[in-house]
């Protein structure tokens, strides 16, 4: 009978809660609802419910369910604990057809897969017969083919397996988020600003020009959104040459530069089947390993020509540090492999010495993730 | 075999850094010279390189540097015709140099119009 008022309530009780964002918790055979009823602190042995002005802990052989103000839902349940079961919070995720029940105790995650919480079984990482759980997953839901694919990416984490379960009940054909590494190669368009105060190299024309660069990325998606951390490290080269002719005097500025450069991006991704537009933004690092930079002077008189040095001297940093923009399209060869495209802009000026020349560089990407 | 692929790559680009070549001045009508590296071992020995960014098609009848000690006092040598196509030269001074003594050097170019006097290094021979 007992059972039987549960399951109404929940079947009742809870879209009206979830979706007014109120919290719940089922007690014994009774259902409270209302606004700052659950404390901010759970695990999965205990949680806190407001009686009164006191938050008081409760474990879960006394609560049977209870839900959050962000929607998520935690239910309790019996897990083997040596020869006997001992019962635990797990939250639940997917609402309907495949359902995940998640818990954490200390580092270790544990999830529980199947159609409801009686009939679910435990996904180790690896099991009995040393099989990886994404293995499983991919036999679970060999009946949608897009979910199977994104199964082979998932990650043994709460966000991740979340992420997957609702792919796989709804059957969406879309990008899984997953963790990508790869090669970039492109094409980059460096453009020094000169000092202000050097007289000569204002006189000169500065234009840009062009060096390849090769290097590494990493795509982290942040909390298995379309977002992510895009670090990449690539190696650049330029050789900058420039000349004016002032009456008498001539004046050269050359610069090489060869060092790693290393953009910290957040971007995002839309959403798309075989071809995803993104943009991404952030800071960007560089170091210069080869710094050499000359101005020469050549004053000519009577068809004598005396050139003199006005360095080597620090005219760029051998650190700078600047922002960086861009956007561009990533191809989807296969469910884990992509060529990404891009166009890039960023500003760096030095680090230790911000008046030392800057930098503006247009920068040409191709990446793909191995 | 990522894996490979990945070091593979990082390690041309270690070796690209170590052979970029420098930037050169544009080429001029007169013979430019700049000295760029001077190794010191002292008492023993001072060497020099020097590049040159030439765009006219006359001769080079002579090259070679000055050195000046601190009260000025110079001496030339000249290392004779150079071809005009040659972008660079070097030379090894061996002997001459008084032990603790202050010197600069300077390269130089000659072709029919123009005496090219290069930029001035110094060292100290001790």
């Amino acid at each position: 009978m007992m059972k039987r008022w549960y399951i109404i309530a929940v079947v009742f009780l809870l879209p009206i809660t979830t979706s007014g964002q109120n919290e719940y918790y089922f007690k014994d055979s009774s259902f409270s609802t209302g606004k700052n009823l659950i404390g901010g602190y759970h695990t999965s042995e205990l949680v806190q419910i407001k009686v009164g002005d006191h938050l008081v802990p409760y474990s879960p052989y006394e609560i049977k369910e209870f839900g959050c103000k962000n929607g998520r839902v935690y239910i309790s349940r019996g897990v083997p604990n040596g020869d006997s079961t001992r019962r635990v919070f797990m939250e639940r995720l997917g609402t309907r057809g495949l359902t995940m029940y998640y818990y954490k105790q200390g580092w270790r995650r544990h999830f529980f897969i199947g159609k409801d919480s009686t009939s679910s079984i435990e996904l180790p990482r690896h099991s009995r017969q040393n099989q990886r759980f994404d293995k499983q997953l991919v036999e679970l839901m060999s009946s949608c083919p897009s979910a199977a694919n994104a199964a082979k990416l998932v990650r043994y984490s709460r966000n991740s397996m979340a992420k997957l379960i609702s792919r796989y009940n709804s059957c969406l054909s879309r990008p899984f988020p997953y963790f990508k590494y790869g090669i970039t190669l492109g094409y980059e368009l460096v453009k020094q600003v000169p000092l202000q105060q050097i007289a000569d190299l204002n006189l000169l024309n500065f234009s840009y020009e062009g060096g390849f660069i090769v290097g590494i990325f990493l795509d982290e998606p942040i909390r298995t959104s379309d977002f992510s951390f895009h670090p990449e490290a690539y190696f650049s080269q330029q050789r900058i040459s420039s000349a004016g002719v002032f009456g008498n005097m001539d004046v050269d500025y050359i610069s090489t530069l060869s060092g790693i450069k290393l953009p910290l991006l957040l971007r995002y991704a839309y959403p798309s089947n075989k071809i995803r537009p993104f943009a991404n933004a952030g800071g960007i690092f560089s170091y210069n390993v080869q710094n050499i930079n000359h101005l020469y002077e050549s004053i000519i008189i009577n068809n004598r020509v005396n050139i003199a040095d006005l360095g080597p001297f620090p005219l760029v940093d051998k650190m700078q540090f600047g922002y960086s923009f861009g956007g561009g399209v990533e191809y989807r060869l296969s469910y884990r492999r992509s060529i990404f495209l891009e166009v890039r802009y960023s500003s760096v000026s030095g680090v230790a010495n911000p008046s030392s020349m800057s930098d503006s560089e247009v920068t040409f990407l191709a990446e793909i993730n191995l | 075999m990522r894996y490979i692929s990945l070091i593979f790559l990082i390690a041309i680009s270690f070796f690209q850094i170590g052979c970029e070549k420098e930037a050169e001045v544009q080429p001029k009508d007169y013979p430019f010279v700049a000295i760029d590296k001077l190794d010191v071992m002292p008492n023993k020995y001072v060497a020099f390189h020097a590049k040159i960014a030439y765009g006219d098609t006359l001769e080079l009848f002579d090259h070679g540097f000055i050195i000046y000690d601190i009260t000025n006092h110079g001496y030339i040598i000249s290392l004779g015709p150079l071809s005009k196509n040659q972008s660079e030269f070097n030379d090894t001074i061996y002997s001459g140099l008084v032990y603790g003594t202050k010197y600069y050097l300077k390269a130089y170019t000659k072709n029919a119009h123009y005496t090219v006097y290069s930029n001035a290094v110094f060292f100290a021979n001790k």
